[in-house]
């Protein structure tokens, strides 16, 4: 079980980066600029949350680098406040994807333009106040569509509609979305073969890969129920 | 030499059989022509293929293999080819009934398909030409062996056919041999040396006799058996397993849809290194070969990676009846290295470290069966499990901590187990274990062969034995054969009675469906802990704990008794009393954060 912690340098560090608040002495609330969140959650990842349930607020949608940072620190949940628009919905796609793969609880509100919302349903949803007209995402669970890494191959696990596995070429993903597939490229041949699959997204000139990784697989072959 | 090494229902459609997959390498490697035959993937193929008429489908198949084995429903369903059809069949569904079991039609369905199956899988197996057959029988795969074994007898009865697996250990071998004529050889516990041997003597340059651990005719059609020798296989010369025929079967089949979750199956291990010191008192699985052997780290890493990169599948059943120790530091750091998405399966003995945890968990162990068995010392003590209740409800908080299912029952049912000092006790306390991993039922003991209960009656079972109620309504044997053919067996009641075991039911039922919305979660903040309670049927609210009190709640991070606790509090610079202690955990157990038996006590509550 843990030891007994020091909250001091985790308190210092957040106020110097954002306004700090604690409405009690096992919780804190940072609210840190966009500009600053990622130092901020790079110096968090190497003190820990020292105990402290930790939320993270923040403007806008961040790095998945960021999102890794904040969870290797055990911050209990990051909220993006505000409203997400069309001109955030590729950053926010890596954000979310992110904090599903990491288990981190993401907080966001907005509304998604309509033509990505059924891109977006195994993503968390937005605050329930946030989704009078939006309620593509209430079917959401964890492992709706998601990707495991093997050695030369991606395996695409999609029970979006039915329970369909698919293996692609990892080298190609890599190619066109970064090593953690959470970045965004443009339009090409092969990015339209996997919008056909439904397993990438295009918006405007870019291309998002949708699946999140599943490092800790959902149980749900026969063996394991 | 060609050989068809075939496997039948009820063996899993989800991995490879071990048996044909490690005896293909070997007999591939001494020069024969090996075909592997699925029967199982043959067998869902024909439901699938006469769905539209019979109502039954592959999904039916899993759910006998699911379910069949403690009811003998997978055998009984092939006695229609053995024997005859409608075989007994209104004694098995009276039996059925009386045991609640819930897929009684498929089952009376699929027992009319399996004549025609049978006969469809013989020819099937002739059209590979083969001069030996291997037919492989674990669990429930013995009717079916010795109908297809008839069947191919009918066809060619100059055909050579070898039984082996699990089913053929020790006595059980001999008895199937004597009593099923269509059955030329048994080859009895595990396979690769007697196999080697048998291949000389097919060959004329060994004689039968020879042959380790043989069951065989003499020219008078007499059955003679070997003297049984366990021909344990060391570890390094375990057989890489042949997996391709099976994957390549599997991908092309109509069925591959309704096969959710395929697998590799592998072993880095045989045996048990537990049971060699103090074997389980219920347990039977290793039979003649409990001696534990692992691979050498490096091949076990090899055989992982180069089966993932073979066949693209990232899960890993591995068949080790408990990780090999020396394992977590070898095996699972290099695993953990490759950052690939593994959910790996291992058996493991309970009492593992949070270090041990770590490396499982980093190595993308996902799943374990840890043998939990039950929260009761006493019980625990009776089974010769070797750890107490407050240990194992410890193991499973850090299951839940570190993420690893735990597959696990709770058994019950044992010889000098007692309802107001074992099981009330616990019950009473089970509520409060909600949030952790719960079993998935209560299951009464039976009294499997090789398991200390069997060999030892003044372990409590100490009238005769006699097979378990399915056997005598599925065989057309006589007793004395049944109870050498038998692998699991009933006794007059013990422990526990069913009223009793009605409470634990309900109680297990209750947690497990309370499980998924409970958290009891710990952090130290500062010098306070602060426990948050949101589990079901338990006020929300935060416990917080400061001073002595917080020290002394995480000490009980591991199972103690009140004069250790006190021992490490004082080491720790605590001024606490016993009677400070006693205080305490008083108060913790009428909150619900600890857990108590025997005189030991845990914290329940799972570090965030």
């Amino acid at each position: 079980m843990n030891a007994f912690t020091d909250t001091t340098p985790v308190i210092a560090l957040a106020a110097q980066h954002g306004d700090c608040q604690q409405p009690s002495p096992f919780t804190l609330i940072v609210t840190v600029q966009c500009r600053l969140v990622d130092l901020f959650a790079m110096r968090l990842s190497h003190i820990g949350n020292a105990g402290l349930r930790i939320t993270v607020r923040t403007p806008r949608p961040v790095t998945a680098t960021t999102v890794y940072n904040l969870a290797t620190a055990r911050v209990s949940r990051l909220e993006i406040t505000d409203p997400v628009d069309q001109m955030t919905v590729i950053p926010w796609f890596e954000t979310a994807k992110a904090a599903a793969t990491l288990g981190m609880p993401l907080i966001w509100r907005g509304s998604l333009p309509v033509g990505v919302r059924r891109h977006a349903r195994h993503l968390p949803p937005p605050s329930d106040d946030d989704r009078s007209d939006d309620r593509s995402q209430d079917g959401w669970r964890y492992g709706l569509l998601g990707w495991r890494r093997g050695p030369g191959f991606a395996e695409v696990l999609d029970r979006r509609r039915g329970n369909r596995r698919t293996l692609v070429d990892l080298d190609v993903l890599t190619g066109m979305f970064g090593e953690g597939l959470d970045r965004s490229s443009f339009f090409s041949g092969t990015a339209s073969e996997l919008v056909d699959a439904g397993l990438a997204m295009s918006f405007r000139d870019e291309v998002v890969w949708l699946p999140y990784r599943l490092r800790a697989c959902p149980a749900t072959a026969s063996w394991v129920t | 030499m060609r050989v068809t090494l075939a496997t039948l229902p009820w063996q899993t459609l989800h991995w490879p059989s071990s048996a044909v997959s490690v005896l293909d390498t070997v007999l591939s490697g001494i020069g024969w022509r090996v075909t592997q035959f699925y029967g199982n993937l043959v067998f869902a193929e024909q439901l699938l293929a006469s769905s539209a008429a019979t109502g039954l489908t592959p999904d039916d198949y899993h759910a006998i293999c699911d379910s069949g084995y403690p009811h003998g429903v997978g055998e009984w369903i092939f006695t229609s080819a053995l024997y005859q059809p409608h075989w007994r069949q209104d004694e098995f569904r009276k039996f059925l009934d009386e045991r609640g079991y819930e897929h009684t039609d498929a089952a009376l369905r699929l027992h009319e398909q399996a004549p025609s199956f049978v006969e469809q899988c013989a020819q099937r197996i002739l059209d590979t030409q083969p001069h030996l057959v291997g037919l492989t029988s674990t669990f429930e795969q013995n009717v079916p062996s010795l109908a297809v074994a008839a069947a191919l007898k009918r066809l060619q009865p100059d055909l050579q056919i070898v039984m082996g697996g699990a089913n053929c250990d020790g006595p059980m071998g001999a008895a199937i041999h004597r009593n099923f004529p269509q059955i030329d050889l048994v080859v009895r516990g595990e396979g690769e040396r007697p196999v080697r041997e048998l291949a000389e003597a097919l060959s004329g340059l060994r004689d039968m006799s020879d042959v380790t651990s043989l069951c065989w005719r003499d020219n008078a059609g007499v059955s003679h058996a070997n003297p049984y020798v366990a021909a344990v296989t060391p570890g390094p010369q375990i057989p890489v397993p042949t997996m391709r025929p099976f994957f390549d079967l599997v991908e092309a089949s109509p069925v591959r849809p309704w096969i959710n979750g395929l697998s590799l199956r592998l072993e880095t291990s045989r045996g048990c290194w537990w049971g060699e010191k103090r074997h389980c008192t219920f347990c039977g699985l290793n039979g003649g070969g409990m001696a534990f052997r692992s691979k050498p780290p490096d091949r076990a890493f090899d055989e992982i990676t180069q089966a993932v990169k073979d066949f693209g599948l990232l899960d890993v059943m591995l068949s080790d009846n408990i990780l090999d120790p020396t394992y977590v530091d070898t095996l699972l750091p290099r695993l953990a290295a490759l950052d690939w998405d593994l959910r790996i399966f291992y058996e493991v003995k309970s009492n593992l470290k949070p270090t041990d945890l770590a490396a499982l968990s980093k190595a993308g162990v996902t799943m374990v069966q840890p043998g939990i068995e039950s929260l009761s010392t006493r019980v625990l003590s009776i089974m010769d499990k070797g750890a107490t209740g407050p240990a194992q409800v410890r193991s499973l908080r850090l299951f839940r901590e570190y993420g690893i299912e735990p597959k696990w029952n709770y058994l019950y049912g044992f010889p000098g187990e007692d309802w107001a000092k074992d099981y009330a006790p616990i019950l009473a306390q089970m509520p409060a274990l909600v949030h952790l991993p719960p079993p998935n039922c209560a299951s009464r003991i039976y009294v499997d062969r090789f398991a200390p209960l069997f060999d030892n009656p003044s372990l409590g079972f100490d009238q005769p034995l006699r097979p378990t109620r399915w056997y005598p309504l599925i065989y057309d044997l006589p007793a004395g054969e049944l109870n050498e053919l038998a692998y699991s067996f009933e006794h007059d009641i013990r422990g526990i009675d069913d009223d009793d075991a009605a409470l634990l039911d309900v109680a297990i039922d209750a947690w497990r469906s309370g499980h998924e919305d409970s958290r009891l979660t710990l952090t130290a903040v500062g010098s306070m802990v602060v426990i948050n309670d949101t589990r079901q049927g338990f006020p929300q609210r935060d416990h917080t704990l400061a001073g002595e009190k917080a020290a002394l709640y995480l000490m009980l991070s591991r199972h103690m008794s009140v004069p250790a606790i006190l021992a490490t509090a004082r080491s720790a610079g605590l001024t606490v009393t016993e009677a400070d202690i006693r205080t305490y955990l008083s108060e913790w157990l009428d909150a619900a954060l600890v857990f108590e038996d025997g005189g030991f006590w845990v914290g329940i509550a799972v570090p965030e």
